[in-house]
């Protein structure tokens, strides 16, 4: 330490030396000729002053003043105050006016001397030299530069003693010893200032080159920008990389690509604040890369100051935080879905206490955040189901699986709502971290889906009411029927005696319109099944032929009306197949029906065909009175009849073929009509050929 | 001697329909209106047709069709079931001989106890 103060004092003294006797004017610019100039002129006014005036004046002072060395005095004294003078000018603006005086002075004495006393001898003594040792030792207080410099003067010294006791010198030996003692200390001081400007600049370099790599260490642009021009003074590896780094270079032009400084709330200029607020100062900016892509940084910047406390210089650094922007906006995203969703969202700790709710489970059970966060959640419980629901919902959620249900759960108003729930565990390192549960308020639902279930329910009975009283009503009209039937029938065979031919026909139509009616309740009851959608279909394999047996009463039927009645079987049908026989078969009767009530004259053809590899069909044909193409639709719906003349209705022909349309449809089947007027009519019912079926 | 011929029928006028039916067919005949009371006496008899009516007062026709099928003696016996629903029609094929749907027409009736009467 001691050694480190010690260099301290006599850098201070070195600088004083020279700074002081050799400084120019400092409205010089270093290193210009004018600045020479007047440097010179300083050394030389010092040299004159030193090696001459005053030891010349010193040597008048000891000597008897008689007139001429009172001349000779003030002629010294003169020179000496004109150099003294220059010097003091040499450090101001009017160096040049020192340099000529200067010149002045030490001409001056020169030809003053040269032209009154025509000699030039320097009389020094001891004394001078001793004095000038003492100036010289004040003012370099180095001990070494005063070493030398006491080795030179102890010869000059030695050259005046000696000559004193009679030793002879010449003058000259005496002024070059002087000069020496001069030159040798300007040497020294000269090379010495070198060595140590060298070595400091040396340490400069070294610990500049230190802290360069120190703020290169830092991964991040980093540089000192001018508060007045906001150029960059020093900047580190990372910030040279995003451009080009001159001497002209701003912070603006170098980050932004501008040629504005930043400013406005958008780009906050941290350095308007950092000089305004002599605070550091942390801002957002967007950033270009060398490729010219943006990028979101973090700028920090710290005011320096100088000695006086002024903002000078600012330190700025910046972080890439698009990563960090990115993932914030990716959060940010998340927790406005969470927040906005219109499902209750709850989030708890293990032990299932709310951490978080939303604003849809606030809404949903009138709880706030506050008045819900740090609770359990059996504060929603609603005492509506056992110990055994809830157990079942944590040994679920606690084996590390989701819990979907339904329960009901009570409001802070007391009410009870209906929510569809979904609790599922959060795994974080194989531990459940929370719970998350998503709540629906299906409270509407519910009502509606009892009010549903409720309405089914009423419609199921009516229907099956319906049915039950179609059921009894056929059963209470078939067995009367069965009375006028029979009765009619015997009459007409004359089991009760011989009746008259005339009775014959009307015997026959009571016999006919029972039937009739006999087959509108079949239909009636066949109705109530396909609308109350209870059409129980009891397939089975069977052959074709049998489907055919159900024709016998029908082709009694025809005979008797005087028809033609064939039935034909495609060979190429398979041995058996697969269908609900007691619903084909009132399809056909049905078709079969139909074709006898309308067929005045001619035949009936009823064929059971294959249609290709996958199909086979029910062919009904007649040669009665056809249907017009108009109304090949209409004839499908329900009571509705065609009309074969004008005003003339035929009768009971829309129950039938509405029953035959639907009974096919559910039977899996399409059904096809060709007709025209006069000409017959074909329906023709085709059916898929089922799996499980036998070829022949 | 004709062979015997069971109706069992509540309806009066059907039951004298069927009585005719048979008798123009060739049976002497038996008229029962009650189940139970018919059960009893085909118990101790063995007709050989047995025509019947579903639903009966005290037992019912497929109850009747089902015992006549366990009695061994009545093995012989032909059962014709009348019904008036056409879907039970379907399933009574099994327990009886014929299932005819109501309203049952007197010449079918005649002309099918007829036939049985041959093939026996």
């Amino acid at each position: 330490m001691k050694e480190v103060q010690y260099n301290e004092h006599m850098n201070t003294a070195v600088s004083l030396f020279f700074d002081r006797i050799f400084s120019p004017s400092p409205h010089l610019t270093r290193g210009s000729a004018a600045w020479y100039r007047a440097r010179l002129t300083m050394a030389i006014g010092v040299l004159l002053l030193g090696f001459y005036f005053i030891p010349e004046l010193a040597l008048h002072l000891g000597q008897d003043m008689d007139a001429e060395t009172h001349l000779e005095l003030y002629i010294i004294l003169g020179g000496s105050l004109m150099i003294m003078a220059s010097l003091v000018l040499a450090r101001t603006r009017r160096y040049l006016w020192g340099m000529w005086l200067l010149l002045l002075g030490w001409t001056f004495d020169i030809l003053l001397d040269v032209l009154l006393k025509q000699r030039g001898s320097m009389g020094a003594t001891l004394e001078v030299w001793l004095i000038f040792g003492l100036v010289m030792a004040f003012l370099l207080l180095d001990l070494r530069d005063y070493a030398l410099f006491a080795l030179f003067q102890g010869l000059a010294t030695s050259a005046v003693l000696l000559e004193k006791h009679g030793m002879v010198f010449p003058f000259n030996v005496r002024m070059h010893l002087a000069a020496v003692t001069f030159l040798g200390l300007g040497v020294w001081l000269r090379v010495r200032d070198r060595t140590e400007h060298e070595t400091a600049r040396l340490a400069l370099t070294t610990q500049k080159e230190y802290l360069q790599h120190v703020i290169d260490g830092i991964q991040a642009p980093f540089y000192v920008v001018d508060v007045r021009n906001y150029r960059i003074k020093l900047a580190n590896q990372m910030a040279r990389k995003m451009g080009m780094i001159e001497e002209r270079t701003t912070c603006y032009a170098l980050t932004h690509k501008r040629t504005e400084p930043c400013g406005g709330d958008e780009h906050p200029c941290p350095l308007q604040h950092v000089r305004t607020s002599r605070e550091p100062y942390t801002t957002e900016h967007v950033h270009f890369r060398p490729d010219g892509s943006p990028y979101y940084a973090e700028v920090r910047g710290y005011p320096l100051f100088d000695a006086a406390g002024n903002v000078v210089e600012m330190v700025e650094y910046s972080v890439d935080i698009t990563e960090r922007k990115r993932s914030e906006a990716e959060i940010r995203k998340l927790q406005q879905a969470v927040e906005h969703t219109a499902s209750g969202i709850a989030i708890t700790d293990p032990d299932g206490v709310l951490e978080y709710v939303n604003p849809a489970f606030e809404r949903m059970t009138g709880y706030t955040s506050q008045e819900a966060v740090g609770q359990p959640t059996n504060l929603l419980k609603s005492g509506v189901h056992d110990d055994a629901f809830y157990q079942e919902l944590w040994d679920t959620i606690e084996s590390g699986r989701v819990w979907q249900g339904e329960m009901v759960n009570k409001r802070k108003d007391g009410s009870l709502y209906w929510e569809f729930q979904t609790i599922a565990p959060v795994v974080e390192n194989g531990e459940i971290r929370h719970y998350v549960a998503v709540k629906l308020d299906i409270t509407r639902q519910k009502e509606l889906e009892q009010q549903l279930v409720a309405a089914r329910e009423a419609a199921e009975e009516a229907s099956a009411l319906k049915g039950r009283l179609l059921s009894n009503v056929s059963h209470d009209m078939r067995t009367p029927l069965g009375g006028i039937i029979g009765f009619a029938e015997m009459l007409l065979e004359g089991v009760y005696g011989e009746i008259q031919p005339e009775q014959q026909a009307p015997l026959k139509s009571i016999i006919e319109s029972a039937n009739h009616l006999a087959s509108f309740i079949s239909g009636m009851l066949t109705r109530a099944e396909l609308e109350s959608g209870q059409l129980q279909l009891k397939p089975r394999p069977f052959a074709p032929q049998d489907l055919l047996h159900a024709l016998g009463a029908h082709a009694e039927v025809a005979h008797r009306k005087g028809l033609e009645f064939r039935t034909e079987i495609d060979p190429a049908l398979p041995e058996t197949l697969y269908g609900d026989t007691y619903w084909l078969e009132q399809v056909l009767v049905n078709l079969v029906d139909n074709a006898i009530k309308y067929t005045p004259q001619g035949s009936i053809q009823v064929a059971l065909r294959r249609v290709d590899e996958h199909r086979w069909a029910i062919e009904v044909q007649d040669t009665g009175i056809g249907i017009p193409a108009e109304l090949h639709e209409h004839i499908f719906n329900a009571f509705e009849q065609v009309e074969s003349g004008p005003g003339k209705r035929i009768q009971g022909v829309g129950l039938g073929l509405s029953i035959v349309r639907e009974l096919t449809t559910a039977l899996g089947g399409e059904i096809d009509l060709h007709s025209h007027p006069g000409q017959g009519s074909t329906f023709t019912i085709v059916f898929p050929i089922e799996e499980g079926t036998h070829e022949s | 001697m004709n062979p015997e011929a069971l109706i069992i029928e509540d309806d009066t006028a059907q039951s004298q329909i069927f009585c005719k039916a048979v008798e123009q067919a060739g049976y002497s005949h038996r008229c029962f209106t009650d189940g139970l009371q018919a059960l009893e006496y085909l118990k101790e008899h063995q007709p050989a047709l047995v025509v019947l009516d579903l639903h009966l007062p005290g037992m019912s026709g497929e109850d009747i069709a089902r015992e006549i099928r366990t009695l061994p003696h009545l093995t012989g016996t032909r059962v014709i079931l009348a019904t008036a629903d056409p879907r039970l029609a379907d399933m009574l094929q099994d327990v009886s001989d014929l299932v005819l749907l109501k309203p049952v027409s007197y010449t079918q009736l005649r002309d099918l106890a007829a036939r049985l009467r041959k093939q026996d």
